[in-house]
């Protein structure tokens, strides 16, 4: 079980917990505003963008290849850019807060 | 080694003659998508290869723009197309896919573009654009093909522009007699705190007709397609409905459903290895780099659940598509509806799109396709 907080664009935090799947999926159970997984997890399409705070990402890992090629272009692409839908949920994310890259839904 | 990342190729026209700059290599089309300062798309009618400058006089919006202009533009109506991800919307496309599928495996011969593709396209677009589902006779009443090349029994081109034309004009000057469409949420969107000019609201309606029509057929005649040369697509689809998704993004790959557009280099640049001389225009040719062997192993190949799948159907950079999420939605709602009937699809009768051009690609695209549903 993890513990997983979004904040969003305008600083909104929303707050789930999962057990398994991707940080994506559990995005889209809880609503985060500017997830929108379009693309199920196949990399083709960038809008499930965070960035993970320094300090985590020894525990998220960084971005891969496949994923810096499709960000390397997108607004806020950095250093901590993850696809959320590549990022597994494990006990070890518990107490991760991610910021949400992309606009939301008004 | 060469570089086949681009090929140069002279068009004519009676306004003359110009060398064109075809971009077919992924990474080069990709760069050159995102590289707005130096490949512009702030024209009238010249971001598409034969320029459409003639058809209209006033541009295509945001499409026509650069940031920042286009930004806060863009960023204006991007709210109207996100409605598309909300669940009343995926509801309605569900109900309008699942009477087009209850016609399609009826077991008559169908010619599915005509037949299925063209009436689905039409009445999910008055979805996404919330207009009354009767809308959609209107807009059949186009015909096939309204904006590409003129085939056997099509009127003139200028005659199929000017039916456009003349539509959004009457659309947007009756704006208030059609609540919750896009018509009216132009009248009242404001960017940077003015109001929209008539001339930005009739061109964010015609970028949005000519964005969403011939492509959103070639998606629905490709997923018909799919299943009718390979049951296994179709009986793994219905054993794993999540399959869609990626199978969604699979299909945008291999169709392309928009292969094409163009851009103008004011200033002088570089394509791939290929020098662009100020003034000089460049062919985006998304088909050609949904197929980059470096990027897609077996490009040619269909797999559906291929991950990563980095495709540029919809684009890259700030000029990718507004109506991607209603795309998507479509076309996994259909995959799944379709699957769900458990009626095997035969061809009848197809004969492929044949490839001519410097960004075209086969696989899924036809002339004419007739199947019937067993």
């Amino acid at each position: 079980m993890a513990r997983i907080r979004f904040r969003e664009k305008d600083g909104t935090i929303r707050e789930g917990e999962a057990l398994q799947g991707s940080v994506m999926q559990l995005a889209l159970a809880i609503g985060v505003r500017g997830i929108e997984g379009q693309c199920g997890g196949s990399i083709s399409c960038g809008t499930c963008h965070v960035h993970v705070p320094p300090d985590w990402i020894g525990r998220t890992g960084p971005a891969g290849r496949d994923e810096i090629d499709m960000l390397e272009f997108e607004p806020g692409f950095g250093p901590t850019s993850r696809l959320s839908c590549q990022i597994a949920v494990t006990p070890d994310l518990d107490g991760l807060t991610l910021d949400v890259v992309t606009g939301g839904v008004p | 080694m060469t570089d086949l990342s681009t090929v140069t190729i002279r068009r004519s026209d009676e306004e003359g003659e110009e060398d064109v700059v075809f971009v077919r290599g992924f990474r080069a089309l990709k760069v050159a998508l995102n590289d707005w300062r130096t490949f512009s798309s702030d024209t009238l009618g010249m971001n598409v290869v034969t320029p459409q400058h003639k058809t209209r006089a006033f541009k295509q919006y945001p499409f026509e723009l650069d940031p920042p202009a286009h930004t806060a533009f863009r960023a204006a109506i991007d709210p109207f197309f996100k409605r598309a991800l909300t669940a009343d919307y995926a509801a309605a496309i569900a109900r309008q896919v699942s009477d087009a599928v209850d016609g399609l495996v009826s077991g008559a011969p169908v010619e599915v573009m005509p037949g299925f593709s063209l009436p689905l396209q039409g009445r999910a677009l008055t979805t996404l654009l919330g207009m009354p589902e009767t809308e959609a006779e209107v807009w059949e009443g186009w015909g096939l093909n309204v904006f590409g090349a003129r085939r056997p029994g099509d009127p003139p081109v200028q005659d199929r522009a000017d039916a456009l034309v003349d539509y959004v004009a009457r659309m947007t000057d009756s704006a208030a007699d059609h609540p919750g469409s896009l018509f009216d949420a132009l009248s009242r969107i404001t960017v940077e705190g003015r109001p929209l000019t008539r001339d930005e609201r009739m061109g964010v309606a015609h970028i949005s007709f000519a964005g969403g029509r011939d492509t959103v057929i070639s998606l629905l005649t490709g997923i018909v397609a799919l299943y009718a040369q390979d049951p296994a697509a179709m009986a793994a689809v219905r054993a794993d409905p999540a399959l869609a998704q990626s199978a969604t993004e699979e299909l945008l790959r291999v169709i392309s459903p928009l292969r094409l557009l163009a851009r103008t280099c004011p200033h002088g640049g570089q394509a791939g290895d290929t020098p662009v001389a100020p003034g000089q225009r460049i062919g985006l040719c998304y088909g050609r780099a949904n197929r980059a062997p470096a990027v897609f192993d077996a490009p040619d190949s269909i797999r559906l659940d291929r991950r990563p799948n980095p495709h540029l159907a919809f684009g890259s950079g700030p000029h990718a598509c507004l109506g991607n999420a209603h795309a998507r939605l479509l076309g996994r709602t259909v995959l799944t509806a379709i699957a769900a009937r458990g009626r095997m699809i035969e061809v009848v009768e197809a004969v492929p799109e044949p490839e001519t051009g410097p960004s075209d690609v086969q696989g899924l695209r036809f002339e004419r396709l007739v199947v019937r549903a067993r």
